[in-house]
């Protein structure tokens, strides 16, 4: 009797818990939608923002933001594949440098975003001489993606297994058409996710930027101005702007399809990177 | 069964593979001749893939893998630092148990190696792509498709496919372990015959675990043998004397199909 | 037989650029550790070389008259991250046991891509609805950055101890069911105890997400600097003090928040360690 009286208890709990979490998230996407679609327009996409963004578009942001990735990308992609291709093809697993150097970037991982906006404001902005710029901020993101995606790029690499290492060199490959040519191909939907998941990183954050890329809510007219983020957008019109809500939710609601695009549409892009790999010579 | 030259091609001396405090096999001593089928036998774990992998310096991928002893490839030392193992894998090609093609088509399997080793004009490329996948019977039912993933054929045509890919760089040695463990009996029969005919102008050594198939192929045997915590050689020879008279009782037991 | 020539042997000249690119750009890489490390330090430096410890860490908050307490704050970080993991823990627990025992398949199926959706929600979003929601009924309090911090490492958790019980594989779980236990006692006296390990990790990771999130609770605490005295009163964290007062800070103020930076670089460094231990000892462990 106990039992099953424990069991049905357990059962319940386990029931009301996810119709609780369920139910509470779904109206929080409910709720961000409700308020947010409304102040969709196209406007929104195309004009510059007025009265302190309450009203016109956040076309400037969106431009800002897209560079500041893109510089964010530009930086980390080398750089990342270069120390995943290092720690899993060039270093010996038995090296001290590499369990070093793989524990490193794990920190590194772990380190609070806010205190990357600390770093890229001393260095990029001030040691730099970079000031508050789009450039100060695309490289602030991507130290700070840097040890996800070198390490999820290294575990993309290292899972191609013996097999094909072996085949390769026991046909008398060097080690860079082994790994142009076998390992990248095999690995690049696993690259890919990394890249995506990195992306996603560095388009959701928001304190990182707030001291690196700066507010600046005009249209950039080069890399070295400052440009305001779609989060810090977001941030600015719901703590500083009174009656920036609406807007605050229109934003918030783009960013969070841009996040979903961004992954639908690197999914769609390793398909077909892949198949066209496995078919020319 | 073909004639059996003088001169060997390989001749190994004191060989030793361990990996960190494991023997693999130790001490073997033997010689492969140049043209015909050396046959590897004897149970699981006695060394036989660990003896062909150091043939092809393919134990250098193995972190912790320790290799004593000489290995001379037509009088070239093949074990040394300076030796150019690039050069050294385009004469000694190695075939794996189970297929290994590149998830790449069917072309790019044969032709990015050859790429690689310096062919650089296409119609050479495709030359010998159709002479080696003619060679190993594959060419009349992949034709239309060489452009295909090479993982989509079936598993003899995989195994064949691997063997035409190593065969375009025209191997002087060409080391197969169990070619036909892991392919139905019809396959089977087709990767036999293909290396009666190889065995004519190559050397051969076929790790298998088939009794009849060494029986059958094998102008060359060796037996190995697990003594004192390491795999060993305890017979070698033509195939016909050693089928007959080994001369190591484990040996003389394991051939006439006796559990010790 | 005529064959075409292949070149006797190409001296891969390509590799040693390889290991060169490599070496090179990994050393980037890795020296952005060393870098973020000691940019920290060296903007700190002027302060704790003339501050005693203490007062760096005493109780009081006034940069106009050099006076740099974080106690307050740090341990405001601490409470607020706590309470968020205390609040998501069961709560994500419970859920993964849900989706891996009793959810029928399409109700997993649609649950699972929901939380993947959710955990990629950017926190300004989270801290946003927040503000908007639940501190209009809360007011800006500690209970509401412990609500909207909790809720916003859920999906994350629950995926992650999802999949760490999905890692128990289902050896253990046939073999409870075939002494005929039921599905309750299989989940909870059977597979969590068995991903205990993983389980802990999960909470480790959120626990530093938690403790480095800076725009979702800053968005809902209020703010003010004291000791988080009771759950209805407004608290600061340290990422959220960084965030409110480095864009007018100079010189020693300046340098204390990023001494707020360098206690939480060590803080999430600490789990970090904490949960690698933990992985290496579950490796010797299981191995």
């Amino acid at each position: 009797m106990d039992d099953s009286l424990r069991d049905r208890v357990a059962t319940a709990a386990a029931w009301a818990a996810a119709v609780l979490v369920g139910l509470v998230l779904t109206w929080l996407l409910f709720d961000l939608a409700r308020r947010g679609l409304p102040a969709w327009s196209l406007e929104l996409v195309v004009a510059s923002p007025r009265d302190a963004g309450r009203a016109g578009g956040i076309a400037p942001i969106l431009v800002s933001t897209a560079l500041i990735l893109l510089t964010c990308l530009a930086a980390v992609v080398p750089v990342g594949l270069g120390t995943a291709v290092l720690l899993s093809e060039v270093l010996s697993e038995d090296r001290l440098i590499t369990r070093v150097s793989r524990r490193s970037l794990d920190l590194l991982a772990g380190v609070p975003s806010i205190v990357f906006g600390l770093f890229g404001n001393a260095f990029f902005c001030v040691a730099l001489g970079l000031g508050f710029s789009i450039l100060s901020g695309g490289l602030t993101l991507a130290v700070m993606v840097l040890p996800l995606f070198a390490r999820a790029s290294e575990e993309a690499l290292r899972s191609v297994g013996r097999r094909d290492r072996l085949a390769a060199a026991a046909l008398g490959l060097s080690r860079t058409r082994t790994l142009w040519s076998v390992l990248l191909p095999r690995a690049l939907p696993a690259l890919i996710a990394a890249l995506v998941l990195s992306l996603g990183r560095a388009a959701a954050e928001t304190a990182a930027l707030v001291f690196t890329s700066g507010y600046v809510a005009r249209m950039p007219s080069s890399l070295f101005d400052s440009g305001r983020a779609l989060s810090v957008h977001v941030l600015d019109l719901a703590l500083n702007v009174p009656g920036g809500d609406a807007r605050a939710a229109a934003s918030a609601l783009l960013l969070l399809v841009v996040l979903l695009m961004i992954n639908s549409g690197a999914l769609a892009l390793g398909s077909r990177l892949q198949r066209r790999l496995v078919a020319t010579a | 069964m073909s004639e059996i030259r003088s001169r060997p091609k390989l001749v190994i001396e004191n060989l030793s593979v361990r990996y960190g405090a494991r023997w693999a096999f130790r001490d073997v001593s033997f010689e492969i001749p140049d043209g015909g089928l050396t046959a590897l036998v004897g149970p699981s774990g006695c060394g036989k893939s660990s003896l062909l992998h150091c043939l092809d310096r393919l134990t250098d991928l193995i972190p912790g893998a320790r290799v004593d002893g000489s290995i001379r490839l037509d009088d070239e030392e093949v074990l040394g630092p300076k030796v150019d193992v690039l050069a050294l894998r385009r004469r000694i090609g190695l075939i794996s148990q189970a297929p290994n093609p590149f998830a790449a088509s069917l072309r790019k399997n044969v032709e990015m190696p050859l790429t690689e080793h310096g062919m650089k004009d296409p119609q050479e490329r495709q030359d010998v792509l159709e002479r080696v996948l003619r060679e190993v019977g594959l060419w009349d039912e992949v034709a239309d498709r060489l452009d295909v993933d090479a993982l989509s054929l079936s598993g003899g045509q995989q195994q064949r496919l691997c063997i035409a890919r190593a065969l375009a760089l025209q191997p002087e040695v060409l080391l197969l372990d169990e070619p036909c463990s892991a392919l139905d009996p019809l396959a089977r029969g087709v990767v036999e015959d293909l290396l009666t005919a190889l065995a004519e102008r190559m050397s051969l050594v076929v790790v298998t675990h088939d009794l009849a198939q060494a029986r059958r192929l094998a102008d060359e045997l060796a037996v190995f043998w697990w003594r004192g915590g390491a795999g060993c050689l305890v017979a070698s020879g033509p195939a016909e004397r050693v089928f007959v008279d080994p001369a190591d009782p484990d040996a003389a037991a394991y051939l006439r199909g006796e559990r010790s | 037989m005529s064959w075409p020539r292949l070149s006797p042997s190409s001296p891969p000249a390509r590799d040693r650029i390889l290991g060169l690119t490599a070496r090179a750009t990994g050393l980037l890489g890795v020296s952005a550790v060393v870098l973020v490390g000691l940019f920290l330090l060296k903007e700190t430096g002027s302060l704790l070389g003339r501050v005693p410890l203490e007062a760096l860490f005493g109780s009081e908050w006034q940069p106009s008259l050099g006076r740099y307490g974080l106690a307050p704050i740090l341990v405001g970080s601490v409470t607020v991250t706590l309470g968020s993991v205390l609040l998501a823990t069961p709560l994500g627990v419970l859920l993964a046991v849900f989706l891996q025992f009793h959810a029928p398949p399409s109700v997993a199926t649609v649950l699972l891509r929901g939380l993947e959706l959710l955990a990629g929600v950017p926190s300004v979003v989270f801290g946003f609805l927040g503000l908007t929601s639940l501190a209009p009924l809360l007011g800006q309090t500690l209970l509401t950055g412990v609500l909207v911090l909790g809720l916003m490492i859920l999906p994350t958790l629950a995926l992650l101890a999802h999949s760490g019980l999905a890692s128990v594989g289902s050896g253990p779980r046939l073999a409870a069911a075939a002494l005929g236990l039921s599905v309750p006692a299989i989940a909870w006296r059977v597979i969590v105890p068995a991903a205990r390990r993983t389980l802990t990790t999960a909470v480790l990771l959120a626990t530093g997400r938690a403790l480095g999130e800076t725009m979702a609770v800053l968005m809902v605490t209020g703010n003010v600097i004291d000791w988080p005295r009771s759950l209805t009163a407004p608290v600061r964290t340290l990422t959220a003090h960084v965030a409110l007062e480095m864009s007018y800070a100079e010189g020693d103020h300046r340098a204390a928040l990023f001494l707020s930076g360098l206690v939480l670089f060590l803080l999430a460094g600490a789990l970090v360690v904490l949960g690698a231990r933990l992985g290496r000892a579950g490796a010797t462990a299981r191995g």
